[in-house]
C-alpha cells in the first residue's frame, strides 16, 4: 500500500506540473497588462518601467516560468500584483471557506442522493423511483445563478429565514452549500440507482435472499456496500465540479472563498495569483482523488493496491 | 405598518366556540357508551394554547407589523391553514374533539383530509404554532411554544395511536416540522442591523487596498473617505475646501502653504503634526515604494515643515490644478505599508475589522475635529452579486447603497416601504471614442453624422429608465469649469444622411442591405453597455452605417482602447475632478500609454490652451480657456459625450442627513443620523 501511495504521488507530479504549465502559458498570452491595469491612468512611462522591472514582468518568458517553478518547492508562490501580500498568505486567508462550503455542499449531497438513490433502486419502475428520476434531471437542469438567487427569494426575502450572503459556519452557509449541492445530489442519486441496480441483478443477492434475507437487509447490507464503489470515485472525480461551481456561487453569495479570488486575479490579470490558486486547486484535485481510492479499497476488500 | 390586534381575540373566539362544540361532542359519545382516555392530557393541552396566546399577545404588543410580504404569506397560509381545520372538524363530524373518546364498534374515519393524511387536525395546529408567531413577530413564542406544542402533541398522537391500537408509522410527522420550527426561530430572532443602531453599506466590490498612498481602486477610495481625512476636500463643483488644513495660500505659483487645524489627532491618540503631512507625501515620492500615485505629484520639488501646524510644498513648475490633488488621506509617520492592515488615519471613522472579501467593520472615531459621527457603526459590505444587493436591501440586511442597484429594479425598491430612492446628478460621463486616423472617422462629418444619427434620449429612457443627463462636454455639468451653454447634438438622421453623402459615403442601394460603411464598435462585458451597444448599432443601422460589436472582457477591452487597437469604442469616465483631464486626454503629446488621448486628437489650439491653463494661477482665466476648449471639441468630435448617470441612492428611510454628490462621495456618511421611523412616504420617497 505505502508503495502503492508513493507511486501514485509521483505519478500525480506531471499532472501537476502539465497543468500550471498550460496556465501559466495561458495567462501571459491573454491581452490585458498588469502593470496597466494596477497603475491606472495618471502613471508616467518611467514609473511603469519601474514597476515592470520590479515585478520581473521585463524578463523573458522562460525565465519567468522558471523562477517561478523554482519557488514552489520553497513555498514561495510570488508576490500578488494587486495587493502587493504573498500568494500563499492570500489562498490561505481563503482557504478555510471555499473548504467549509465544498465539504458541507458535498455532505449535503451524500445524504440527500444516497436514501432517494437506494429507494429509487429497491422501488424501480415504482412512483418513488420516477420521482426521484424527475427531481434529479431538474436539479441537474437548473443552473447554480439561477438557483442560487432563487432560494434567496425563497428563504431569505420572502420566509425571512436565512441571510441572503455573507460568511459563516452557520446561517449564511445554508443556502450556498444548498445551491452547490444540489447538482451533485442529483447526479449521485442517479448514480447510485445504477449501480445498486447493477448488484441488485448478481447472484449474490439472489442467494442471500433465497437464504432468506429480508429484501431490506440484502439491498443495504450487501449490496448497497459493493454498489458505492463506482459512487466514491465519481465522487472524488466531481470535487474538482464543486470547486469550478462555487466560483459562480461564491460570487452570488459573497463567500470569500478562492473561485472569487480567482476570477478578481485574472481581471487584474494577477499572474502570480492567478497561478498560485490553479496550483493549489490542481494539487487538492490530485489529494482528493488519492483520498478516494484509499477510501475505495475500505469499502471493497477485492480491490488491492500493490 | 398594519394593526394586527384582532389576531389573538379571533383565535381565541375560535378556540372558545371550539371547546363548545367538543364538549357537546363528548357528551354525545359517551351517551352512546365512548370511553374517555387519559383525560389528564387535555388540560395540559388546554393550557398550553391558553399560555401560547398569552404569551404571543404579550410578545407582539403593540400587534403592529410592517405591510411586507411576510406578512401577507403568513395570512393567507392562516386562511388555508383555517379552511384545514374546519374542513377536518366537518369531515369528523360528531368524532371530532379536543378529548380522546373512543366508541367501542365505530370504524376509523376516512374521510375528508383523512383520506390522506393521518392527523390533519395535528398537522394545522403545527402550522398554526409557526404561522402565528412569524406573523405576529414573536420569535420567543415561536421557538418555545412549538417545542412544547411538538412534545405534546407526540404524547397525544401515541395516546390515541394506542386508544385505536393500530401500529403505524405515522408518528414522524412533527419531527419533520422540527427542523423548519427551528429555523424560523432562528429567522425570526434576527435582529436588524438599523435596529441595532447599525448602518450597513454594500459596494459592489471588495477593495484591493486600504492605503490612501496606494489605493487606486474605487472601492478603496469611498472606504477612505469616510476613514481618512485629507488636507482638502473637494465640493461639488469640483473646489477645494478646508479639511484639515484650516486655509491656505499660494504666494506664487510655485509655493503651496497649508495650515493644520489645532489639535488634530488620529485614530490611535497620536497627534497629528506636518511631519505626518510630509511623511504621507514623500512616502508616494520614494521610487522604493512604487506607490501608483507619484505621477500625480510629480511636480512637487521640496516639502517643508516650518512648525508643527504648517506644510509647505514648493513646485518645479507651475501647476494649477494642485490644489485637487491634495484630496489624500494622511497617515502617520513611519506606518508600514501592509495590504490589510491599513495605517489609522484622522476620519471621522476608524478601521475596526477588514476581511478581505467579507466586510469592513467601522465605528466612529470621537476624536475627530468635526465632532464624532452620529452614527456610531458603520460595516462595509462587499456584495458583487447585483440582484443579490437588492435583496440583502429588501430584507434590511443592508441598509445603504450608492449606485449599488440596477435602474431595472428601482420600481421595486421604490415600492418596498421601508425604502427611500434618491436621485441626484453624476459626474460619470458615459462617450464613444473614435479612433481619428481611421479612413472614414478621420473625417468630422462622419462624426458628427454619427452623433446625429444616435437617438439618445431613447436610450436613456429606456436603458436607463430615465436616470441619466444628456451632456456635451466630457467634464460633467457640475464641474466648475463646466460650459453650459455648448450646443447639444440633436437627433437628426436625416442630416446624418447628408454629411455622410458629403464626406463620401454615399448610400450605395437606398432602403437596401448594403451598408455606406462598416465599423466595429468595442466594449465591455456589462450588461448595459452590451444593450447600449445593440440600440446604436441599430440606430447607426438606419443611417446606413453597418456596425459590428464585439464585447471583450474588461482587461482585453481596456488593453485593445490603449493600444489604439478600436474604430469606436464605448466607456466612461470616471472621477473627473478637475479640467485638466483635457490636456491628460486631447493634448495631441497624451497619446497612450502616457495620456488617454486614444484616439490620436491634435489641434494646435487646444494644446496651447490646456498647457497655458495648467500655468494659469487664476480661476476665472482658467474657466475661460477650458470653455473655449469644450467649443473646439464640441466642434470637432474626438469622442462624442453622451449622457452622465445620475447617482441613485438607496436607503432605510430612517437614515437620513446624507448629502448627494456628482462624485459619489461618501464623505457625508459622517453626517448622517438614524432617527425612529418618520411618517411613512405612501409610495418611496423624493424624487
Amino acid at each position: 500500500m505505502r508503495r502503492y501511495l508513493l507511486g501514485r504521488l509521483l505519478r500525480t507530479l506531471p499532472v501537476v506540473f502539465g497543468v500550471v504549465t498550460v496556465v501559466f502559458l495561458l495567462i501571459h498570452l491573454l491581452p490585458g497588462d498588469p502593470v496597466e491595469i494596477m497603475l491606472g491612468e495618471s502613471a508616467v512611462p518611467a514609473q511603469k518601467e519601474e514597476l515592470r522591472r520590479e515585478l520581473h514582468l521585463d524578463r523573458p518568458i522562460l525565465s519567468q516560468y522558471a523562477s517561478f517553478l523554482a519557488g514552489i518547492p520553497r513555498g514561495d508562490l510570488g508576490v500578488s500584483f494587486r495587493s502587493r501580500e504573498p500568494v500563499l498568505g492570500e489562498i490561505a486567508r481563503r482557504i478555510p471557506a471555499t473548504v467549509l462550503l465544498a465539504a458541507t455542499s458535498i455532505t449535503v449531497a451524500v445524504f440527500v442522493a444516497l436514501p432517494l438513490g437506494v429507494l429509487a433502486a429497491m422501488r424501480r419502475g415504482k412512483a418513488a423511483d420516477y420521482l426521484s428520476g424527475f427531481a434529479a434531471m431538474l436539479s441537474l437542469s437548473i443552473p447554480n445563478f439561477l438557483l442560487g438567487p432563487l432560494l434567496v427569494l425563497l428563504f431569505s426575502v420572502q420566509l425571512g429565514l436565512l441571510p441572503v450572503s455573507g460568511y459563516g459556519a452557520g446561517r449564511p452557509l445554508v443556502l450556498p452549500a444548498i445551491t452547490l449541492g444540489t447538482g451533485m445530489a442529483a447526479l449521485l442519486t442517479r448514480m447510485i440507482r445504477a449501480t445498486l441496480l447493477e448488484e441488485l441483478r448478481k447472484e449474490y443477492v439472489t442467494a442471500a435472499i433465497a437464504r432468506g434475507l429480508p429484501f431490506r437487509s440484502a439491498v443495504v447490507r450487501h449490496a448497497l456496500r459493493n454498489a458505492l464503489v463506482p459512487v466514491v470515485t465519481v465522487l472524488g472525480l466531481s470535487f474538482g465540479a464543486v470547486l469550478a461551481g462555487s466560483v459562480i456561487t461564491e460570487t452570488i453569495f459573497s463567500w470569500p472563498g478562492i473561485g472569487r479570488l480567482l476570477i478578481q486575479a485574472i481581471d487584474a490579470r494577477d499572474y502570480p495569483l492567478v497561478q498560485g490558486c490553479v496550483l493549489v486547486i490542481a494539487l487538492s484535485t490530485v489529494a482528493v482523488n488519492l483520498a478516494t481510492d484509499i477510501l475505495c479499497a475500505r469499502l471493497d476488500p477485492r480491490i488491492r493496491y500493490e | 405598518m398594519i394593526s394586527l390586534a384582532w389576531v389573538a381575540p379571533v383565535v381565541a373566539a375560535q378556540r372558545l366556540s371550539e371547546l363548545w362544540l367538543c364538549r357537546r361532542n363528548r357528551l354525545r359519545l359517551l351517551s352512546r357508551g365512548g370511553r374517555e382516555v387519559r383525560p389528564d392530557t387535555y388540560k395540559v393541552m388546554v393550557s398550553l394554547h391558553v399560555l401560547f396566546l398569552a404569551s404571543l399577545s404579550l410578545e407582539s404588543y403593540p400587534w403592529r407589523v410592517p405591510e411586507d410580504i411576510r406578512t401577507w404569506t403568513c395570512l393567507a397560509a392562516l386562511a388555508v391553514v383555517t379552511a384545514l381545520r374546519y374542513w377536518a372538524i366537518a369531515s369528523l363530524g360528531m368524532y371530532w374533539n379536543t378529548r380522546v373518546v373512543v366508541v367501542p364498534g365505530t370504524r376509523l374515519v376516512r374521510a375528508g383530509p383523512y383520506r390522506s393524511l393521518r392527523h390533519p387536525n395535528y398537522l394545522v395546529i403545527v402550522l398554526e404554532f409557526l404561522l402565528l408567531p412569524l406573523l405576529m413577530r414573536a420569535p420567543v413564542t415561536l421557538v418555545l411554544f412549538s417545542l412544547a406544542n411538538l412534545a405534546v402533541l407526540r404524547q397525544r398522537i401515541r395516546i390515541e395511536e394506542a386508544a385505536l391500537e393500530e401500529i403505524v408509522r405515522h408518528r414522524l410527522l412533527p419531527w419533520f416540522l422540527l427542523p423548519i420550527g427551528l429555523l424560523a426561530g432562528l429567522g425570526c430572532a434576527q435582529k436588524l442591523p438599523i435596529e441595532e443602531g447599525r448602518m450597513v453599506i454594500a459596494l459592489p466590490g471588495a477593495p484591493v487596498n486600504v492605503d490612501p498612498r496606494v489605493a487606486t481602486d474605487a472601492y478603496g477610495e469611498q472606504i477612505l473617505q469616510m476613514t481618512h481625512a485629507s488636507l482638502v476636500s473637494r465640493d461639488a463643483a469640483g473646489e477645494p475646501l478646508p479639511d484639515l488644513a484650516q486655509r491656505w495660500e499660494s504666494p506664487d505659483p510655485l509655493t503651496y502653504r497649508f495650515h493644520l487645524r489645532p489639535g488634530l489627532r488620529f485614530h490611535d491618540g497620536r497627534p497629528l503634526t506636518s511631519a505626518d503631512v510630509r511623511y504621507t507625501f514623500a512616502w508616494i515620492l520614494d521610487a522604493a515604494n512604487r506607490s501608483p500615485h507619484r505621477g500625480l505629484y510629480r511636480h512637487v520639488a521640496a516639502i517643508g515643515t516650518p512648525d508643527a501646524r504648517t506644510v509647505v510644498f514648493r513646485l518645479s513648475e507651475p501647476f494649477a490644478p494642485f490644489l485637487s490633488t491634495m484630496v489624500r488621506g494622511i497617515v502617520p509617520a513611519e506606518s508600514p505599508a501592509r495590504g490589510y492592515a491599513p495605517p489609522v488615519g484622522a476620519g471621522p471613522y476608524r478601521i475596526d475589522d477588514l476581511s478581505p472579501d467579507g466586510e469592513a467593520v467601522l465605528s466612529a472615531f470621537d476624536g475627530y475635529y468635526g465632532g464624532s459621527p452620529p452614527i456610531r457603526s458603520v460595516t462595509v459590505k462587499f456584495v458583487p452579486d447585483s440582484n443579490v444587493r437588492f435583496l440583502e436591501l429588501k430584507m434590511g440586511s443592508v441598509n445603504f447603497t450608492l449606485n449599488g442597484v440596477d435602474p431595472d429594479l428601482l420600481p421595486a425598491a421604490s415600492l418596498s416601504g421601508r425604502l427611500v430612492v434618491e436621485e441626484g446628478p453624476g459626474g460619470n460621463v458615459t462617450y464613444l471614442g473614435f479612433h481619428l486616423r481611421d479612413r472614414a472617422l478621420s473625417d468630422a462629418r462622419v462624426r458628427r453624422a454619427i452623433a446625429l444619427a444616435i437617438d439618445r434620449e431613447t436610450i436613456v429612457r429606456t436603458i436607463w429608465k430615465g436616470r441619466a443627463d444628456l451632456v456635451s462636454s466630457i467634464l460633467p455639468p457640475g464641474s466648475w469649469a463646466h460650459d453650459p451653454d455648448l450646443p447639444a447634438a440633436p437627433y437628426d438622421p436625416a442630416r446624418a444622411g447628408r454629411l455622410l453623402d458629403d464626406a463620401g459615403f454615399p448610400d450605395p442601394d437606398g432602403d437596401g442591405p448594403l451598408p455606406r460603411l462598416r465599423l466595429t464598435y468595442k466594449t465591455s462585458q456589462n450588461e448595459v453597455r452590451r444593450r447600449v451597444a445593440t440600440v446604436i448599432q441599430e440606430q447607426l443601422r438606419q443611417v446606413g452605417i453597418a456596425v459590428e460589436i464585439q464585447s471583450l472582457e474588461w482587461g482585453t477591452f481596456f488593453s485593445d482602447i490603449k493600444k489604439g487597437n478600436f474604430q469606436i469604442y464605448s466607456l466612461t469616465w470616471v472621477g473627473i475632478s478637475d479640467p485638466d483631464i483635457f490636456h491628460h486626454a486631447f493634448h495631441s503629446r497624451s497619446g497612450p500609454p502616457d495620456g488617454a488621448n486614444r484616439g490620436g486628437y491634435s489641434d494646435v489650439e487646444v494644446d496651447r490652451l490646456t498647457e497655458s491653463a495648467r500655468l494659469e494661477p487664476s480661476r476665472e482665466k482658467r474657466r475661460a480657456m477650458y470653455r473655449r476648449v469644450q467649443r473646439i471639441l464640441a466642434r470637432d468630435l474626438p469622442v462624442f459625450p453622451m449622457w452622465a448617470g445620475r447617482n441613485l441612492l438607496v436607503r432605510d428611510r430612517r437614515l437620513t442627513g446624507f448629502r448627494l454628490t456628482p462624485d459619489e462621495s461618501y464623505a457625508p456618511v459622517r453626517a448622517m443620523r438614524i432617527v425612529p421611523d418618520p411618517v411613512a412616504p405612501s409610495t418611496g420617497g423624493p424624487r
